[in-house]
């Protein structure tokens, strides 16, 4: 009989790993609208040829805005990446960049504007992910990073992919457990604001393929307003403005009137009813993080049911289109063999 | 994978609102709220969303619903909160907390101001199967503005198994505040106060494990008179450093007499000494608006606060409100 002590005491750390050294790896692909490309996987390879630990993973995506305006874009929800580590799959084919980490602050967006000799808008965004627990990577391996650029922004992106790692003394023995983070997202369709609508994920998007169980670190849910030509993709729409601006907020096709409803595969409740989408993904993180030793079941799946109500009144430089995006972020242990 | 092995540690969240004008209250449906399938939980979470849509074409521009709306939470016989406390008084700030929307209709402009509140408890809290907690919400009074707001509350947690042995005792968290009977007007003489001996008070006959302080300043502006906005004072303000930012100071003591905030007195010009208050911000530094310390208040000890204005006479109001935070253990 499960003790009720145990059920609540936080996951321990399988081993520690003592004189280990700190180590940054980078890479940078340029990806063009509506294409994919990986990266030099070399730079991502630790140099002294032993064995690491993969602590953090860090996306910065650095675009061109559009000329003549000072309007930014948001691009965690148009560039995807999938991560693989030699046979073992870390995502769920291509997830959205912003799906992986919890929102830190305002800055994960910046926006610089010069304006000789002619206004230009240089756009940076970072987004970070603690894996949930270090990924051991034997030596000569690599976690390789591959991106998708969903088309839906005209521009070039340049992306840089940075991993934080320690890296092993010689002789390390290889742990006996390995924890393998995984991460499952789900996009839903564009809602146009004018309109009421639904949608759900399917079985295969928020989905633990494995057959141990998914311990959960969080689920991500974010949420981007665009318009139909996407100079003006936010995620929290911003205040209004000067007509003709563009960046125009509209408060029912903000969050406020998207709601989300989760079962898992039994169709037992995860999120009960209908709720405000930013009552389940919280406001301040973006995220409703777990680390309490929740759980996905084995060769299990959750569905996402959208619904979003109509904005009202009319607003300026539309249509405006809003698109949910939701993620399970967690690990799996693998210990000795084929876990699948 | 044995069937009651299975949704061990599922994830759950369930959530309820009402809508509520000023100086009504209003009980979340527990049946939105109750857990489903009668399984029992364990309760990591409690979040607040309030929200109002104002008529711009009104005086009130903006306003922090984090002070107006306000939350009084039980299970059961067990109080998590001294009375009803302002949703902002149960967790420190992790981000944002405020956002405003616009919309533009034809028939005029509308700006929803929607505030965004997360207490993540001190402890995870068990709660049986077939019991909910139960959220009951009050607005204030409010200047300016009848409109209704939208008050959510969400719990989130996840399942235990159905066979889990019931615990003899569980950690029930509790938030004990000190308000002001009414916001401060603006130009007002009253330039300090101090709280009650029931208001920062452990009131069980047991100890009550303090995780955090937690300090919020209500700033009123005011326009020609009319308020245009409520909101939390900030003090990176760079119109106002030195000025609003050290404007509130205050001074926090237990029932023993030791001094928690104070600073060390300084000579004054008679050749005495006065007792200098810390500021509100230094207190309770503006990106938390918290002051995390872990102590154990015995029963029925108090702490007492008393803050001073230095500068009352400003068009812009501040009215200061304190909360502990921590949790007690109780025999289920």
């Amino acid at each position: 009989m499960p003790s009720f002590n145990r059920a609540f005491m936080p996951p321990k750390m399988p081993y520690q790993y003592p004189n280990t050294t700190p180590l940054s790896l980078t890479a940078t692909a340029t990806v063009a609208s509506n294409s994919s490309a990986g990266v030099n996987s070399i730079a991502l390879k630790n140099p002294m040829g032993q064995p690491m630990e993969i602590l953090e993973v860090r996306f910065q995506l650095n675009t061109i805005g559009y000329p003549g305006s000072n309007l930014s874009t948001i691009l965690g929800g148009m560039i995807y990446c999938k991560m693989d580590l030699g046979e073992h799959e870390i995502t769920n084919g291509f997830v959205p960049t912003w799906c992986f980490g919890k929102w830190e602050s305002p800055l994960e967006a910046f926006v610089a504007v010069t304006q000789l000799p002619a206004e230009q808008v240089y756009i940076y965004q970072t987004y970070i992910w603690k894996l949930p627990k270090p990924l051991y990577v034997p030596a000569g391996s690599v976690l390789i990073p591959t991106f998708q650029h969903t088309g839906l922004f005209q521009n070039t992106v340049e992306i840089s992919v940075t991993y934080n790692c320690r890296s092993f003394p010689v002789g390390t023995p290889p742990p006996e457990k390995l924890s393998l983070p995984y991460v499952a997202a789900y996009t839903s369709k564009t809602f146009e604001r004018s309109e009421t609508e639904t949608d759900e994920s399917t079985e295969t998007d928020l989905v633990n393929p494995f057959s141990v169980p998914l311990h959960i670190q969080r689920f991500v849910g974010r949420l981007q307003v665009f318009q139909s030509n996407v100079s003006v993709a936010q995620e929290t729409p911003p205040t209004t403005t000067a007509a003709g601006s563009g960046r125009v907020a509209d408060a029912p096709t903000s969050y406020e009137n998207w709601q989300i409803k989760m079962v898992d595969m039994l169709g037992r409740p995860i999120v009960q009813d209908f709720t405000p989408f930013r009552m389940v993904f919280d406001a301040q993180s973006r995220s409703w993080e777990m680390d309490n030793g929740a759980v996905m079941d084995p060769n299990s799946y959750i569905i996402a049911y959208c619904r979003k109500a109509a904005g009202t009144g009319v607003i300026e430089g539309g249509p405006y289109f809003s698109q949910a995006f939701i993620s399970v972020v967690g690990w799996r242990d693998l210990v000795g063999g084929d876990t699948k | 994978m044995k069937t009651e092995a299975r949704n061990l540690s599922a994830p759950f969240l369930a959530s309820g609102s009402v809508t509520l004008g000023p100086s009504e209250s209003g009980v979340v449906d527990t049946q939105r709220t109750s857990i489903a399938f009668r399984k029992p939980i364990m309760l990591d979470e409690i979040r607040f969303q309030a929200s109002i849509a104002l008529d711009l074409t009104g005086n009130l521009a903006t306003i922090n619903l984090g002070d107006n709306v306000r939350a009084r939470i039980q299970l059961g016989r067990f109080a998590m909160s001294n009375s009803f406390v302002p949703i902002w008084h149960f967790g420190s700030r992790l981000n944002l907390e405020h956002t405003v929307d616009s919309s533009t209709v034809d028939l005029g402009v509308f700006r929803t101001n929607i505030s965004h509140f997360r207490w993540r408890l001190p402890r995870p809290m068990f709660i049986p199967a077939g019991q909910s907690v139960i959220t009951e919400f009050f607005r204030t009074p409010l200047t300016q503005s009848a409109l209704d707001a939208t008050c959510w509350v969400s719990y989130a947690g996840r399942y235990l198994a159905p066979d889990v042995e019931i615990p003899k005792e569980t950690c029930v968290p509790y938030v004990t505040a000190y308000l002001l009977p009414q916001l401060r007007s603006a130009i007002t003489s009253v330039a300090t106060g101090q709280s009650g001996e029931n208001d920062l008070y452990n009131p069980f006959s047991q100890p009550f494990h303090v995780q955090r302080a937690i300090g919020r300043l209500l700033q009123v502006t005011n326009d020609g008179g009319a308020v245009r906005s409520y909101l939390e004072n900030s003090s990176p303000n760079a119109n106002a450093i030195g000025a609003l930012a050290n404007r509130m100071n205050i001074k926090m003591w237990d029932s023993y007499g030791r001094e928690i905030a104070n600073a060390p007195p300084l000579a004054d010009i008679s050749g005495g000494s006065m007792s200098i208050m810390v500021p509100f911000n230094d207190a309770f530094v503006y990106p938390r608006a918290a002051w995390t310390f872990h102590r154990t208040m015995s029963a029925r000890e108090r702490y007492y606060v008393q803050w001073l204005d230095t500068n009352p006479e400003n068009v812009d109001s501040m009215t200061p409100s304190v909360s502990i935070v921590g949790w007690r253990k109780e025999t289920l």
